[in-house]
């Protein structure tokens, strides 16, 4: 094959024949339960066990080398000692195999960085995929394939998991088990020094079997791949990640875990959000949600209804709505008219629907009944706390039906039963039927939200990319010359030169060189203005009594061209003043902060926030990656809390949100154009009244050391 | 009225304190002021001010002078702004205007020069200048060791006094030894022809440093003894290392740590430190590294009227920055304005030359 051309990861997945490099007859060892798992799994398609040692296991001959089998190998599962693995590699590459799993680990999630990239090199010179090293194999139920040495049965099922960590992708497997939640595939993605997550869901998302996609992650290389391969994956199916290494510490634990750097949480909760993905905390909450997920159809309408028979658990999945943004249907007149017949007098058709603890089982199928018919609702939450009245032996009974009314209506419903023993059996029964009950409501309703957190971003996601057309040249001009001034960093005025490039109001500024000068230029600014020394030797301007602000006439600024002068030399004597920059003096607006960095993860990010000197305080700030839209400009700014600031807080006019967004817009432009620009904070950003534009009062704009670097 | 340009031959002479002890001392007489090239800058209200100038208005009670004139009595600071506003005979008007509009209804009209003698000749603001354009006399105030007195007196004699000026005479300051130095000087400076109107001696109070100063310069936090901040630091310990142990048993017996009035400078969780200090005739203390100590030192501090002043810089900044500092003459400094009203009584022939 041409090498340049990858192999289709279908033949990862679906291989027609599989090697395993290390299998053995000691039942043991890896090599046998991996070679014993695919037999015993169901695979339909040739399996050749491989060990100089020879011999057979459970009736399959071994053969000695890889190079001794006659056949084409699609996939080959090396289970062997570290130091063999390097050997075998070259033999699978000179094989031809399409892909490898190398199971064994001791590579770059210990140090030893540079024999994995020898592997790779290898590997890659003869088109061979790698997923892992330190991966412990897969499962797919389209080839009845597992080649994990898991020792728990896998079921099949909808859900795909792809796992960081190989221990815990074993657990998850009998966890999986235990929680009736069948797999349509799991695999470890191990060390990624080839395969990663991005690749694995190219196959995931055109795979029938897989409803919704399950992603334990604990750092992220290719952070701009895995943005696209999620944005795709989450347009045809939910996906549910989680990620540690949350803490400083717990990042410190993934880094040496697995040889990858995990990346600012912030940041990748943020573009997790921006793809549509769904952030959970825990396991449970990611299963609980997984079970949810593959039985829920796209909601005709957000009205939730609560039906219960008891009022604190009614309160308490109030609550929970309003925490995971499930919105409870608030019709009165139209509740009334729906429940009243099935409700007793002494009860309440207010959502929640309080059937009271009189309730049995027939009043429970009557409310269901009516919420799963109804047009004008688009969810039930179902609440039971155990009662004399219900006889909980029929509880299981009862949701059985009301459940399957509701899978025919399309409609998602999600049950939390409080109680004791009984109740507990049929929870247990109904999880064996995976029908999604619990006995917590928190997690009853966290399923709910995550369903219609997915559904929103479905209904408002576009894939459409707003750009501005920046003036590249003129900013590498500018770079050009900070760089060979050996600066990694923009003076003020070379900033402003920037942000001018792409068409972001300053205010207007020249630098003078002489009292003459300062005059001058503020007469053609126009009174009031603020002076500022421009010096590279003096960073922190206002330290050094660097900066006056509001001088109204020709005598202010002399006297202060004279007192900045008098202050900075004073300050540093040795300080190299250019000179000193005249600017128009802003006027007040609500004070913002834009800016944007090329995360080592995730590439370019841009930032906003509630601007001024208290940003680092307040840390009131959204984040996305780039490129982004204007609508995505706009959901960054409803983020944040300081957001009813800009929509006209205390009787003040609405500001200029649609400038705001431009200027994002803007910053992220030149972020993804400019490579050589590393960070750009532009703070503040004075936001005046609707129309009325906003202006860049100061930007700060870091450059990599060398040009060579980025190009 | 007289006419006076005050200058010397090197910076920090005493040439403000010098007027400041005149004027405090000759309550029959009405003096004016002005110190046409400032040095030491002060920006508020978006004007300038020279501080020097900015303490004379004040002692001679004439503040809204300085309001109305402020533009008059300091012309400026740096050469660019200067140029910038006066040509050479905007000079010579804005000299005559000082006579004129500041110095009317006076006794006596002091003119402080820039920073030394040469200060200003570019702009013909320098001492000499000022002296020939406003038909005044010049008084020249010389300080340092005796070599150096010698050095700036010979100076004076083979070229200042030949440039055709009214040269008023020489006031001698901060001699260190007046008994050594009349006996071996004085002949030799007589042999001179120079006129002499006073040698003043040292005097150490004049370079201490009032704790308001010290926390108005260092823009310190006062944590306690606010009431006790007119206290005279005439020492400095600096507590850094920790092989240094303030022990009570140990600071008296060592004659250097002893004495009353020290400043104690130290980082606020040295505790030890800081409770020797207290339990001593300590002026004040500085704290740094913006670290506040427990709650019971602060008390017995208020308890014992010692200021405590907290920084954020560390200790080794702190101490820097208050060597570097000069001890300016301030209006509220009594004690000082009344020791130098002494010294010119005492040591000058002042009131002679001002007849």
């Amino acid at each position: 094959m041409d090498n340049t051309t990858p192999y289709d990861i279908q033949y990862l997945f679906e291989p027609k024949s599989i090697a395993v490099i290390g299998a053995s007859q000691n039942k043991k060892k890896i090599g046998y339960a991996v070679f014993n798992n695919i037999v015993s799994g169901g695979y339909q398609g040739n399996v050749f066990p491989v060990s100089p040692k020879g011999g057979d296991v459970d009736g399959h001959k071994i053969f000695s080398d890889i190079l001794d089998i006659d056949e084409e190998i699609d996939c080959a599962s090396i289970v062997i000692p570290a130091d063999l693995v390097k050997d075998a590699v070259k033999k699978c590459a000179l094989k031809k195999v399409k892909f490898l799993q190398i199971i064994t680990s001791g590579f770059s999630e210990v140090g030893n960085v540079h024999e994995e990239k020898e592997i790779f090199d290898i590997a890659s010179q003869a088109g061979t995929r790698i997923v892992g090293p330190n991966m412990f194999g897969l499962y797919s139920r389209a080839a009845s394939l597992n080649s994990t040495f898991s020792a728990a049965k896998i079921s099949p099922g909808h859900v795909a998991i792809l796992t960081q960590s190989g221990a815990l992708g074993i657990a998850m497997i009998s966890k999986t088990a235990v929680a009736n939640l069948g797999l349509s595939a799991i695999i470890s993605i191990g060390n990624k020094c080839d395969v990663d997550e991005a690749d694995l869901l190219a196959y995931l998302i055109q795979n029938d079997d897989t409803k919704v996609i399950f992603i334990y992650i604990e750092g992220v290389k290719k952070g701009e791949r895995l943005i696209e391969a999620l944005k795709v994956a989450t347009g045809k199916k939910p996906v549910i990640v989680i990620k540690s290494g949350k803490s400083k510490r717990g990042a410190q634990a993934a880094a040496s875990h697995t040889g990858s750097l995990a990346g600012s949480d912030d940041i990748f909760d943020a573009i997790m959000k921006q793809c549509g993905v769904l952030r959970a905390e825990c396991l449970e909450d990611a299963f609980n949600w997984c079970k949810f997920m593959i039985s829920g159809s796209a909601p005709r309408t957000r009205n939730t209804v609560i039906v219960t028979n008891g009022g604190g658990v009614g309160v308490m999945a109030t609550d929970a709505c309003e925490k995971y943004g499930v919105s409870l249907y608030d019709d009165q007149a139209a509740l009334r008219g729906l429940y009243e017949a099935v409700t007793p007098s002494f009860g309440s058709t207010k959502n929640p629907i309080d059937l009271t603890g009189a309730a049995g089982g027939t009043e429970y199928t009557r409310a269901f009944s009516v919420t799963a018919e109804s047009e004008d609702i688009g969810s039930t939450i179902g609440l039971y706390c155990e009662t004399a009245t219900f006889d909980s032996g029929n509880l299981a009974q009862m949701i059985q039906e009301t459940y399957a009314r509701h899978q025919k209506n399309g409609k998602p419903i999600s049950y939390a039963l409080i109680g004791g023993k009984q109740v507990e059996n049929a929870i247990t029964a109904l999880i064996a039927e995976r029908i999604p009950v619990f006995n917590d409501v928190e997690q009853a309703v966290s399923c709910m939200g995550a369903f219609y957190r997915y559904h929103n971003y479905l209904d408002e996601v576009s894939r459409k990319i707003d750009e501005y057309a920046v003036d590249t040249a003129a900013i590498n001009a500018v770079i050009d010359r900070a760089a060979g001034a050996g600066r990694t960093f923009l003076l003020a005025n070379e900033g402003a030169a920037v942000l001018r490039a792409a068409d972001i109001a300053m205010p207007q500024s020249k630098i003078a060189r002489s009292i003459q000068e300062a005059v001058q230029f503020a007469g053609e600014i126009g009174y009031p203005v603020v002076l500022k020394v421009v010096s590279k030797d003096i960073l922190h301007k206002s330290d050094a009594g660097g900066v006056l602000l509001d001088l109204d006439d020709e005598k202010e600024v002399i006297v202060g061209y004279e007192a900045i002068m008098h202050h900075c030399r004073m300050y540093k004597p040795n300080a190299v003043i250019e000179g000193i920059e005249v600017a128009e003096m802003v006027k007040k607006g609500i004070e913002l902060i834009i800016g944007a960095r090329r995360d080592p993860s995730f590439g370019p990010v841009i930032m906003c926030g509630l601007g001024g000197i208290y940003v680092e305080i307040m840390k009131d700030i959204s984040f996305r990656a780039v490129p982004i839209n204007r609508s995505i400009a706009l959901s960054m700014l409803e983020e944040i809390r300081s957001y009813p600031l800009l929509l006209g807080a205390r009787g003040e006019e609405k500001k200029d949100i649609e400038s705001v967004i431009d200027t994002i817009i803007k910053i992220g432009s030149i972020i993804r154009t400019c490579e050589r620009i590393t960070d750009i904070e532009v703070n503040p950003i004075e936001v005046y009244e609707a129309k009325s534009g906003i202006k860049a009062v100061d930007a700060r704009i870091l450059i990599s050391r060398m040009k060579e670097d980025t190009q | 009225m007289k006419k006076i340009v005050v200058s010397s031959m090197r910076r920090n002479s005493g040439k403000t304190s010098i007027i400041a002890g005149i004027v405090s001392l000759m309550h029959d007489k009405k003096f004016a002021y002005a110190k046409p090239l400032g040095d030491r800058l002060i920006y508020r209200k978006k004007r300038s001010w020279d501080y020097d100038a900015s303490l004379m208005v004040n002692l001679l009670g004439r503040q809204g002078e300085m309001e109305s004139h402020c533009e008059k009595i300091t012309l400026g600071f740096d050469h660019s702004r200067l140029k910038y506003m006066y040509d050479k005979e905007g000079i010579e008007r804005a000299l005559a205007e000082i006579v004129t509009d500041i110095g009317a209804e006076n006794d006596v009209l002091f003119i402080e020069s820039g920073k030394d003698l040469t200060a200003g000749a570019y702009l013909n603001l320098d001492a000499v200048s000022m002296t020939k354009s406003i038909d005044g006399v010049l008084v020249i105030v010389v300080s340092g060791d005796d070599d150096c007195v010698l050095d700036d007196m010979r100076f004076i004699e083979k070229y200042v006094k030949l440039e055709g000026v009214h040269f008023g005479g020489v006031i001698i300051n901060k001699i260190s030894d007046i008994e050594e130095f009349e006996a071996s000087c004085t002949p030799v400076i007589r042999e001179m022809g120079l006129d002499v109107i006073g040698a003043i001696p040292y005097e150490e109070p004049l370079t201490y440093f009032p704790l308001d100063f010290l926390a108005d310069k260092l823009l310190a936090r006062v944590l306690a003894g606010e009431e006790h901040l007119k206290n005279i630091a005439r020492t400095i310990l600096i507590g850094t290392s920790a092989t240094f142990v303030a022990d009570k048993e140990q600071i008296p017996a060592r004659p250097e740590l002893s004495g009353t009035g020290q400043l104690m400078i130290t980082g606020g969780d040295r505790s030890d430190l800081i409770l020797a200090a207290l339990e001593r005739d300590t002026a004040g203390i500085i704290l740094t590294n913006d670290i506040v100590p427990h709650q019971n030192i602060i008390s017995r501090a208020n308890e014992r009227g010692i200021p405590v002043l907290l920084v954020g810089t560390d200790t080794f900044q702190t101490a820097r920055t208050i060597d570097d500092m000069e001890p300016l003459l301030r209006k509220q400094d009594t004690g000082k304005i009344s020791l130098l009203s002494q010294l010119i009584e005492k040591h000058t022939n002042m009131a002679e030359f001002l007849k």
